[in-house]
């Protein structure tokens, strides 16, 4: 992304609206299938902008708006591009 | 003719740990196929590998065996998912504790250690793979008789 006003942007197109600690962000969902240990299982992530991820504690959780499903940020995995991939846990 | 042995100490492993506490039926011979979410908590038993001795030289020669069972408990939990597997591997420890008889023949498992692996996922993934040490003797023209 070139600049923070592209990832923005990017975000709300193709995002949903999520909240953490009061305040709204936008976030690309994923939870593609992955065979973990040999068990069925889905990984969850949520790529934000890195400055909002820097707010967004491990352990936190965080709810996405259109269903109220709750989240819990397990791990970090920045892109070095102004991106970081959050991967979540289902509560 | 018999199944081979490893079949037949697979198959009585099975049994011996059918029907625990935890992992109720959910207990499986095969590593192959992903368990599902119904398959949860779970069991899967295999034979990972075997070392063989000739105790003779003349055919058709006596072997002894020594195959490793593997037993793996696996779980998926939002909490206490270590807990959940220290509970699973105790109570197949204690099954197993006792000798298992195998084409009339008795054979012990001697439990020989344990790794443990997890991941993130939607739920978390553990798994606590024990294995057992288990001796055994064949002819080499019969895999499928103990003696």
């Amino acid at each position: 992304m070139d600049s923070q006003t592209d990832r923005l942007a990017m975000l709300q197109a193709l995002g949903d609206l999520w909240h953490h600690g009061g305040i709204d962000f936008y976030g690309v969902f994923e939870m593609p299938y992955e065979l973990m240990l040999g068990m069925d299982g889905y990984r969850p992530t949520l790529t934000v902008e890195a400055a909002k991820s820097d707010e967004i504690a491990l352990s936190d959780t965080i709810t996405r708006q259109n269903d109220n499903a709750i989240y819990t940020v397990r791990a970090r995995e920045p892109d070095g591009t102004g991106m970081v991939r959050l991967v979540l846990e289902q509560q | 003719m018999a199944d081979h042995a490893h079949k037949q100490i697979r198959a009585a492993v099975v049994a011996a740990v059918t029907g625990l506490t935890t992992s109720g039926s959910r207990v499986y011979a095969n590593r192959l196929y992903p368990l599902t979410e119904a398959n949860l908590p779970g069991l899967r038993v295999f034979m990972d590998q075997e070392d063989a001795q000739a105790q003779s030289i003349h055919a058709p020669h006596l072997q002894e065996r020594t195959a490793r069972l593997v037993v793996e408990c696996c779980a998926k939990a939002t909490s206490a998912l270590d807990d959940t597997l220290d509970l699973m591997s105790k109570e197949v420890e204690v099954a197993l504790a006792a000798a298992l008889t195998v084409g009339g023949k008795s054979v012990q498992l001697i439990y020989s250690g344990m790794e443990f692996d997890d991941e993130i996922s939607n739920q978390p993934a553990g798994m606590k793979r024990l294995s057992f040490d288990c001796q055994f003797y064949t002819q080499n023209n019969a895999p499928d008789i103990l003696v």
